[in-house]
């Protein structure tokens, strides 16, 4: 006799999800993170229960029971600090099996670590670009942002056009 | 069709209104309405931001004060200059007055449980009451506990009085921002049905539309203006 038989196993779901962060993280990390914070909204008695899958440092994979994928949505919502860097995850679909998940949600594009260290003097914002995607920038101040609990500045393309010395339409737009 | 109410950018908030906008339209709002603290403007960048498409971008005039007296004149004040009025009311009697004011688009109670004669007031003026998401994003453990049972309280008393809903996450950085589904997940927590967040999330859209139009009184629109009627209709 086997020793699980294949209709009692829980049916489950993948959540596919972007990370979007101000510094480097790792899946161990990103674990913690999700397997604490599912714990502190829904407490031990939630269903979901949550693993981490997969994480290539921006995608990942998160598994769950199937039923719950909700509470988990919610609870990925909640996340705002991973490891001291200022986090969010967003979520890009929910499928039934890993190979879908990754084949639906999973795009092929990529984060631009800034190596220039271009300058960004705009009025009232002077810094460093940090890093580019498509069109949106961070930027690293000058002085300290007061008040606020970000360590970087989010601009776009669009607000350095005309400002920026550099802004010469490559292909990354800045 | 879904609008996020309530975002602060630079230099209240750490990113500029096109990295918001941007971010917004990648997680599925077609709009979101940047807040101007007490028309105070110093607002960055807006230029930059209406040059995005495929998400509109409204501004808003976030009033607070700290005596009822000064927010009215406020109120006032600033009532036709912006499309989109919202009050945070960070004491008791200013909430009571914000609730009795038809010309206030949104409230933004921080932490008070509704008591009917405001509940009364807020269905009447049909004043909006804001579900702020950024305190179950920021809090951890008793404290949150605490604060999803006010607002368990405040969904149900609006439900029961007829008072409309707006839900945002008060974004003051990119990474605030919550896409509309994860949104709905969370007001989900707090009770809030699927349809009910559905309209939450819609309604600062009609609101902008309504107020962008203009009205000669409650119910009576001004579509057409003729400076000259009353010597076409041969009066003079």
């Amino acid at each position: 006799m086997r020793s699980r038989l294949p209709v009692m196993r829980d049916r489950r779901r993948y959540m596919v999800f972007e990370l979007e962060s101000e510094g480097h993280l790792d899946a161990r990390d990103i674990s913690l993170e999700i397997q604490s914070s599912y714990l502190s909204l829904f407490g031990d008695s939630g269903g979901a229960n949550p693993r981490l899958i997969s994480f290539d440092g921006r995608f990942g994979i998160v598994r769950c029971r199937n039923g719950h994928a909700e509470e988990l949505r919610a609870a990925l919502a909640t996340v705002h600090t991973i490891a001291g860097f200022r986090a969010a995850i967003r979520v890009r679909g929910v499928s039934g099996t890993i190979k879908t998940a990754t084949e639906k949600y999973i795009p092929q594009s990529s984060i631009k670590p800034e190596e220039h260290r271009r300058r960004v003097d705009l009025k009232g914002i002077s810094g460093v670009i940090v890093s580019t995607r498509g069109h949106e920038i961070d930027v690293s101040p000058d002085g300290h942002i007061e008040g606020l609990d970000t360590r970087y500045l989010g601009l776009t393309y669009f607000d350095l056009e005309g400002g920026c010395d550099y802004a010469d339409g490559t292909s990354d737009g800045v | 069709m879904y609008y996020e109410p309530r975002v602060h950018v630079l230099p209240h908030g750490s990113s500029s209104p096109s990295r918001m906008a941007l971010v917004a339209r990648r997680l599925g709002f077609s709009g979101i309405i940047v807040m101007s603290i007490n028309g105070s403007g110093g607002l960055q960048g807006l230029d930059a931001a209406h040059r995005i498409g495929g998400i509109s971008l409204a501004i808003g005039v976030e009033v607070t004060s700290k005596d009822p007296r000064s927010l009215r004149g406020r109120i006032s004040a600033l009532r036709d200059r912006y499309p989109f009025l919202a009050v945070h009311a960070t004491n008791e009697s200013l909430l009571r007055e914000a609730l009795d004011d038809p010309r206030v688009d949104l409230v933004v109670n921080s932490g008070f449980r509704l008591t009917v004669p405001e509940a009364r007031s807020a269905k009447r003026n049909q004043v909006a009451l804001a579900i702020d998401l950024q305190p179950m994003i920021r809090l951890r453990g008793a404290s949150r506990s605490r604060w999803l049972d006010l607002q368990r309280y405040n969904v149900r008393v609006a439900r029961k009085f007829g008072i409309s809903l707006m839900i945002t996450a008060s974004p003051r950085s990119h990474l605030d921002l919550r896409a509309p589904r994860d949104m709905i997940a969370m007001a989900h927590i707090l009770g809030i049905t699927r349809e009910e967040a559905l309209d939450a999330l819609r309604l600062p859209g009609r609101i902008l539309e309504m107020n962008q139009r203009r009205w000669a009184s409650p119910g009576v629109e001004v579509l057409e203006e003729r400076a000259n009627y009353l010597k076409r209709d041969g009066g003079i």
